[in-house]
């Protein structure tokens, strides 16, 4: 890992932004290296029989020693941690403890099933809040303004679950049945050609983090238009329509590529809801399976690859957001 | 008749006739202003803080703040009615025809454009094609004194020093050779030297263009050396209106002769008394090769002072002078800094949690900020009376007492006692932020720009304050400024700090009759320019009464010292 | 006090404050008022409504008023719990934060943003896998995830507050770290803390409700619980899952309504 960091260092040589993201990259593996060890105190190293946990008293003597055995339990927490760590990198992360199949290879097509339907949602959520978003700025009080304040008022508040409830409510069982409630995939098909069953959980979703999202939109976007350079602008004469392109847009991006790793990383948790209450086939349920079970291998990949896709999220999201400031972007130069 | 109102309007740049602005609710601003401005006059618009000059400069754009209209009345602008203008024509007119230059080119200038791009989108607003303006721009750019070579057209606005980025906001103004231009406090936040430079290249650019400019600036000594004519305004309304070399012996109006009289004058020397008390530790302040430093980056390098009892030292020097943090090192606020304080013979911590009770108490430290230096959910008496608890460990009755007590020696009233910070002025809370740290009977004040966010009026009383108290009190006072004219009246002896080094030191007057140190000398043949720019205006455009020369004149030096961008007139 | 009185014609926020009151008066008295034992089988599952049972019977045959009644008083005293204690502990991290010196600030904070990666619903599966569900270890885990995320808000507010004359003029007095934390910080940064108080209040029931409706709540007959296990009778019988929902979403809106109304009122009195 050192030798690595260094030839990055190396590579990245004088160039202030690579650079940077070096520097980033470093911050961010430790971290994950933070998060590694709380994940592995919660789910192996907390006091008590990890085994019989896991088993319940019914077990017998054998099963329990098999599991010791399997886990790895009998030796130091230290190595443990260290075998589990070292793992994350071979790709060996361990066998499910109820399917018995290695979790590698048992979360891969739901990872592949919740990238398909964060990037769906994500593919209708963005544009979406960043035209509610700013047409709520230019226009204040008027309709989309005004469906946003409602947006941020009542729907912020519902949790992801109610609000797909009331998806299911709305267009699958009591008022219309245009969908089916519940998202059964056919795993022989690919996941695309099973469009009706992606529909209501993305719907879910977008409902999910459109508040969020095009009230930051709005707010970043109105103090931009409040400001001293627009101001000055219409004093110059500049059309109205140049203002919001050339002076309040530039100067609003990097605050929105912040919105928008908060967001994707909310979905990353708000796919957990959504997917069972659909009974979609995705990371989300596998964790909440996973967890039911004390399935510790399963959960502990799941949490790591939820924590390392939102730090780089965040690594992105930022390093965007300096290459698109200028102020910024001499800073690091500096 | 028709000719008659057709030269009327040429000669006129603006004309505005029974202007009343007011909030939406119906509370006036400006009352009935009535206003002409001739083609190609230099007018300055004068007035302390809330007397609606920003309204009327604005006014003047057809723009009025977010809550406020105009309710009756009219703007002219080179012979367009603004308010019957649709929003399109305004539009046209607006940096074509009358430009606005803002107050702070920081927050003006989009960060996101470069500089030929922020020129680009003025002039491309009004259909200038795109070789001219980049000609145009470069012309502008010679003419104000930036660089015009590609590498520069390519800079952002962050990547400009404060005085460029106000030249370039000001070229901008300039670009399509307005009729008039409206410049909100163009000097504010500007160093002495850039400050003089950037009105010399106003006066200049006006000549060259024709148009009229309108100053609006709370500075009257500015204003007096580099305009035409001058209005004063108070209140929303116009209290005088004269020529700018006149104002001085003309002003009619109460208010103006106050402003006037507050503005202290570099030259007339307090009449000092001998300060030979002297019998403890022989300074009350010893400062030894204090280096302070910001993450790493030295600020101040080995400065070196002695303060002796019961006399004030003032510390002078530009911003980034490291004057603040000299002074904040003394008080322990600052604690990166490698060298000595002594006070009172006693080696003072770097912290100020390390020292002492009788040190902190001993050295007391007064804020620039008054808006700040209040805890904004206690009354003023509840804030002076913890003061008392915290150093005299006083019972709360004592305390309160002891709070009454000193917020009427510092000018207040015990009506004041129980008022929250947020109703008393920034005059005010700056006397109850005095009262405080007199409270722990100081012997040593430390006064960091205690005057620089007040209005002009409001400082003459705090320096009166504060030479009572001095001499009251027998207090020690280092005098942190910027403002020379301030030092004369309040310090016994100067330390001159230019980029963290000391550049001169020495009595009063002898550093300000007799600077050694270049830069002293250009600090202070800055307020003498300023008298000399006057007295060329004077002459040029009034005749110039020869005993207006005698008596400002006494100390110009036959060469105006070295390296100041010369003025021109 | 006189930020409750700027609200008096605040008909958004009054409105808000009214709805979720209600919600918490009905879990409160709910229990002491339910018709029948909330665990009883009363009838055929997912019977429809009648005069004995208003709101019908649940999947087991339960009746779904007397459910809804007992419900919810459990969830909001944990949802209560968990936000007093994890924002508490938030101000302490952050005043902690706001006031170390820089180097070992800056490392604290990143390990404090470390545990902020994760949303908190994650954060709460992963330590209830070993730990199992309990009002105990609800509260804790909840709370646990709020304090990083307290701590960063209540840092900003504290570093305002340090960096102001009159706090520095209090040092510059001599005052002591508790006179300074209670009587130049902690009134200043109230409205901040109240705030952050009514959001973490919200988040605590979204993050409580949704582990119930996980099945990791501390009793299977609670709101979130009685929306998974009914929610295969939606088209049968929708009342069973409707009604945990309403009540649910009246008090979570309304605590929103409420907290927007607050911060607006805050606001003015700044």
């Amino acid at each position: 890992m050192t030798t690595s960091a260094i030839a990055l260092r190396r590579a990245a040589g004088e160039h202030p932004i690579a650079r940077y993201v070096v520097k980033r990259l470093i911050v961010g593996v430790v971290m994950l290296a933070f998060v590694s060890v709380a994940i592995f105190f919660f789910t192996q190293a907390l006091p008590g029989d990890v085994a019989r946990q896991v088993l319940g008293q019914s077990a017998t003597p054998d099963q329990i020693a098999s599991l010791r055995e399997q886990l790895g339990l009998d030796r130091p927490v230290v190595v443990q941690y260290f075998d589990w760590v070292g793992g994350l990198f071979t790709g060996e992360l361990g066998r499910s403890l109820t399917s018995g199949l290695p979790v590698a290879e048992a979360i891969a097509p739901r990872v592949a099933n919740s990238a398909v339907l964060v990037g769906v949602t994500v593919a209708i959520l963005f544009p979406l809040a960043l035209a509610m978003g700013a047409t709520a700025a230019a226009r204040p009080r008027g309709i989309i303004d005004g469906i946003v304040t409602v947006l941020i008022l009542l729907v912020i508040a519902l949790p992801e679950f109610i609000i797909a409830i009331l998806v299911i409510v709305i267009l699958a069982t009591n008022v219309v049945k245009l969908f089916p409630p519940t998202s059964i995939i056919d795993s022989s098909q690919p996941l695309f050609a099973q469009t009706d069953l992606l529909v209501l959980p993305v719907l879910a979703l977008v409902i999910g983090g459109l508040p969020y999202f095009t009230e930051s939109i709005r707010t970043t976007l109105r103090e931009e238009l409040m400001s001293e350079y627009v101001t000055w602008a219409r004093l110059t004469g500049i059309r109205e329509r140049r203002v919001l392109w050339r002076y309040a847009l530039p100067n609003g991006i990097g605050p929105a590529l912040q919105v928008a790793g908060t967001t994707l990383v909310y979905l990353t948790g708000g796919i957990v809801a959504v997917e069972s209450v659909f009974a979609f086939p995705g990371i989300g349920a596998a964790l909440t399976a996973a967890v039911a079970n004390r399935d510790l291998p399963t959960v502990q990949t799941i949490t790591m690859l939820m924590a390392a896709v939102a730090l780089i999220i965040y690594l992105v999201a930022d390093v965007c957001g300096i290459l698109l400031t200028p102020k910024l972007r001499s800073a690091l130069a500096s | 008749m028709a000719t008659d109102t057709e030269t009327g309007a040429r000669a006129l740049a603006v004309e505005i006739q029974g202007l009343e602005v007011s909030t939406y609710d119906g509370r006036p601003i400006l009352h009935a202003i009535d206003l002409t401005v001739p083609r190609g006059q230099v007018l300055g618009l004068a007035g302390e803080t809330g007397s609606g000059k920003s309204t009327l400069g604005l006014a003047m754009m057809g723009h009025y703040r977010p809550g406020l209209r105009r309710s009756s009345g009219s703007v002219v602008v080179s012979g367009h009615d603004l308010a019957l203008l649709s929003m399109g024509a305004l539009r046209r007119l607006r940096g074509n025809e009358i430009a606005y230059v803002p107050q702070d080119p920081v927050m003006a200038l989009n960060p996101a454009l470069r500089v030929r791009e922020a020129f680009s989108e003025a002039a491309g607003a009004h259909q200038l094609a795109t070789a001219d303006a980049d000609a145009r721009l470069v012309r502008l750019l010679q003419k104000v004194g930036l660089p015009h070579d590609q590498a520069f057209l390519k800079r952002y606005p962050h990547e400009l020093s404060g005085g460029q980025q106000q030249r370039l906001a000001i070229a901008i103004g300039f670009a399509l050779e307005p009729s008039v231009v409206v410049m909100d406090e163009p000097t504010t936040g500007l160093d002495s030297p850039t400050k003089l430079a950037v009105m010399a290249l106003v006066r200049e650019l006006s000549e060259s263009v024709g148009a009229s400019v309108v100053v609006i600036s709370h500075d009257l000594r500015m204003l007096m050396a580099f305009t035409d004519r001058m209005i004063v305004m108070c209140e929303g309304r116009i209290v005088d209106d004269a020529a700018s070399s006149a104002l001085e012996r003309e002003a009619t109006h109460a208010y103006t002769r106050r402003l006037l009289a507050a503005l202290p004058d570099p030259l007339a020397h307090r009449s000092r008394r001998e300060s030979g008390s002297g019998a403890v530790a022989a300074n009350a302040l010893e400062v030894r090769q204090l280096r302070a430093s910001y993450s790493g980056i030295e600020i101040t390098h080995s400065i070196e002072f002695d303060l002796a009892w019961g006399t004030c030292l003032a510390l002078v020097g530009e911003s980034g002078s490291g004057k603040t943090t000299l002074a904040r090192c003394v008080a322990g606020f600052h604690h990166e800094f490698k060298g000595e304080v002594h006070w009172n013979g006693e080696r003072l911590s770097a912290r100020v949690g390390r020292r002492t009770p009788e040190q902190l108490a001993g050295v007391q430290y007064v804020s620039q900020n008054p808006f700040s230096a209040l805890n904004p959910r206690r009354s003023v008496g509840a804030s002076l009376a913890a003061g008392a608890r915290l150093s005299g460990g006083l019972p709360a009755k004592a305390a309160a007492a002891e709070a009454r007590h000193m917020l009427e020696r510092v000018g207040l009233q015990t009506e004041h006692f129980d008022r929250m910070p947020r109703e008393l002025s920034g005059g005010q809370r700056q006397r109850v932020a005095l009262a405080r740290a007199l409270l722990a009977r100081p012997t040593l004040l430390v006064c960091d720009e205690v005057t620089s966010s007040l209005d002009v009026s409001v400082q003459a009383e705090i320096v009166a304050l504060l030479q009572r108290l001095q001499r009251e009190e027998q207090l020690s006072m280092l005098f942190i400024t910027h403002d020379l004219a301030l030092v004369s009246s309040i310090a016994d002896r100067v330390m001159v700090l230019k980029e963290g080094s000391c550049v001169e030191q020495g009595p009063v007057q002898q550093v300000l009759e007799h600077p050694r140190a270049e830069y002293s000398k250009r600090l202070l043949a800055l307020n003498r320019t300023i008298a000399d720019e006057r007295m060329d205006r004077e002459s040029a455009h009034a005749g110039g009464p020869a005993a207006y020369h005698t008596t400002r004149a006494v100390h110009v030096p036959a060469d105006p010292a070295s390296g100041l961008p010369r003025v021109s007139g | 006090m006189n930020t409750l009185r700027r609200m008096r014609h605040d008909a958004r926020g009054l409105t808000g404050g009214a709805l979720a009151l209600a919600v918490v008066l009905l879990a409160l008295v709910g229990p002491l008022v339910a018709p029948h034992d909330p665990g009883a089988f009363v009838g055929r599952p997912f019977q429809s409504p009648d005069s004995a049972h208003p709101l019908g019977l649940d999947v087991l045959g339960r009746d779904v008023l007397s459910s809804l009644l007992s419900g919810g008083l459990l969830f909001l005293a944990e949802a209560v719990a968990a936000t007093i204690i994890g924002v508490g502990l938030g101000v302490l991290a952050g005043t902690v934060l706001a006031t170390l010196p820089r180097k070992p600030a800056d490392i604290a904070l990143s390990f404090n943003d470390a545990l902020i990666v994760l949303p908190q619903i994650i954060i709460a599966l992963l330590v209830l896998t070993r730990l199992g569900s309990s009002p105990f270890t609800l509260i804790a885990v909840i709370a646990f995830a709020h304090v990083p995320q307290s701590a960063r808000v209540v840092r900003v507010a504290v570093q305002r507050v340090t960096s102001e004359g009159y706090f520095e003029a209090a040092r510059g007095f001599g005052a002591r770290w508790g006179w300074l934390f209670w009587r130049e910080i902690m009134p200043n940064i109230t409205g901040v803390v109240v705030i952050e108080l009514s959001i973490r209040l919200a988040i605590s029931s979204v993050v409580l409700a949704t582990l119930s409706y996980l099945g990791f709540g501390a009793t299977a007959d609670d709101w979130g619980s009685m929306i998974h296990q009914n929610q295969g009778g939606l088209t049968i019988q929708p009342l069973a899952v409707l009604a945990p929902v309403a009540a649910l979403g009246c008090f979570l809106v309304g605590a929103n309504l409420f907290r927007d109304g607050l911060s607006r009122a805050l606001a003015k009195g700044a």
